[in-house]
């Protein structure tokens, strides 16, 4: 999926998603189904890791971040096993993140440099539920994916 | 969901800057996006020239950046650190330091974006250094944090003493209620239970803190929050009682810490039983 994207997680933002997806489980637990499209979040930025870290070192370096380019391709939205939100309730979700994303790029008059792939991580098989929706892809479908990068994502 | 967006976009100009800008940024954001969700809701209205004539129903209807009113507060009770200190916040288990991490920041990011523009606050926002972390020499700590202050000397034009200056006029400007203060002390005293220690010593034992524990401390910093009306969504009409209904003042509150802090002492004893 999108093999354009880079991405650099550090390891302040893997512990900060680890957080965010026990806090969404918690908040999950907490409210209920209902409200899942208000409190259910759980960002990673996922991507090629650190061999794409290392390749980008090499570039030229802005004098201030010192970093070339970055960019952010997917995001996961953590939908734990033991419920089954609706297919509108899936959809009010991504419909609500796509923009809260389009919110905060305006607000920084920042753009990502690729389209966020959502990925519905534990979008399990249940009758009538965690079909991913238009924009959403089933984390599942990425396994090839996942085992060619070089660094294992830490929100599962 | 703005928030952790906007995590995502600064993450485009900043692989790991420092968590009190990251959470600064972060949570300025979706206050804004909170804004204009009232201003569409027709709950909010824009200051007129008419609300000179009446400063005290303007000040009521007028939106105020929410984390104004924790810095207002932590000002006003003498325990709102320097500016030095606020930029350099790290994230910890320590109640106050939280609530600080994800307010304080917020408060003079707002402040610089209404008083220098978003332009200004972009540049910042772009322009964010690394931060060097927890490990390495003091010397270099020391030279990152010069290149973080400096930053935000470059954008705003000002040394950072004048900035910081001008923010807290600016806080001290506001009317804030004295439940609010009341709420930023709570807040502090609440750091009495040492819950970073205590749960260390726990697990030296291989033990873990009791979750009812956990979730009286976690009600009573919402029942705090609440009181001080520190948080928009904490505010409700309700925002002077418990979720039980009990009547919340700086009296019960206090005394609901002290309890804490006791069984925080006995959790302490019986880590090393």
């Amino acid at each position: 999926m999108n093999p354009g994207g880079k991405v650099y997680v550090s390891g302040y933002q893997e512990d900060s998603i680890r957080s965010k997806a026990i806090i969404l489980a918690r908040a999950i637990r907490r409210f209920g189904i209902a409200r899942l499209a208000a409190v259910a979040m759980v960002l990673m930025l996922w991507g090629a890791g650190a061999a794409a870290s290392a390749a980008v070192a090499q570039r030229t370096v802005d004098q201030v971040t010192r970093y070339t380019s970055i960019g952010n391709d997917r995001v996961i939205l953590l939908i734990p096993d033991d419920i089954c939100p609706s297919e509108e309730t899936q959809q009010l979700l991504l419909h609500t993140a796509t923009e809260s994303l389009r919110y905060a790029e305006d607000f920084f008059g920042s753009r990502l440099s690729h389209p966020v792939v959502h990925l519905w991580l534990n979008a399990v098989d249940k009758p009538g539920s965690v079909t991913p929706p238009d924009g959403g892809i089933r984390a599942g479908d990425l396994q090839g994916d996942r085992r060619e990068r070089s660094s294992p994502p830490n929100a599962e | 969901m703005v928030h952790e967006y906007s995590h995502l976009v600064h993450a485009l100009h900043a692989r790991a800057t420092y968590p009190a800008l990251a959470e600064g940024f972060a949570s300025l954001a979706p206050e804004y996006a909170r804004r204009d969700g009232l201003k569409r809701a027709g709950e909010l209205r824009e200051a007129t020239a008419d609300d000179a004539d009446d400063a005290d129903d303007a000040q009521e209807d007028q939106w105020v950046l929410p984390p104004h009113i924790t810095a207002a507060s932590a000002l006003e009770a003498g325990i709102l650190p320097p500016i030095r200190q606020v930029l350099t916040l790290v994230h910890s288990r320590q109640s106050w330091n939280q609530w600080m991490l994800y307010s304080v920041p917020t408060s003079l990011l707002g402040f610089i974006d209404e008083e220098y523009g978003r332009p200004t606050l972009t540049d910042i926002f772009r322009h964010c250094p690394e931060n060097p972390g927890p490990i390495g020499q003091a010397a270099d700590i020391g030279s990152a944090h010069k290149e973080l202050f400096g930053t935000f000397e470059r954008y705003t034009g000002v040394p950072l003493d004048e900035l910081e200056a001008q923010w807290h006029r600016r806080l001290a400007e506001m009317n804030i209620d004295s439940s609010s203060v009341a709420a930023v002390k709570l807040l502090k005293d609440l750091d009495r239970t040492e819950m970073t220690s205590l749960i260390w010593a726990l697990g030296t034992g291989g033990k873990k803190l009791d979750p009812n524990f956990l979730q009286t401390f976690a009600e009573l910093q919402a029942d705090i929050v609440r009181f001080g009306s520190l948080s928009v969504s904490a505010a409700t009409p309700d925002s002077d009682t418990t979720a039980d209904g009990a009547r919340l003042t700086e009296e019960s509150l206090s005394e609901r810490i002290d309890h804490l802090v006791e069984w925080a002492r006995e959790l302490w004893r019986k880590a090393y039983e």
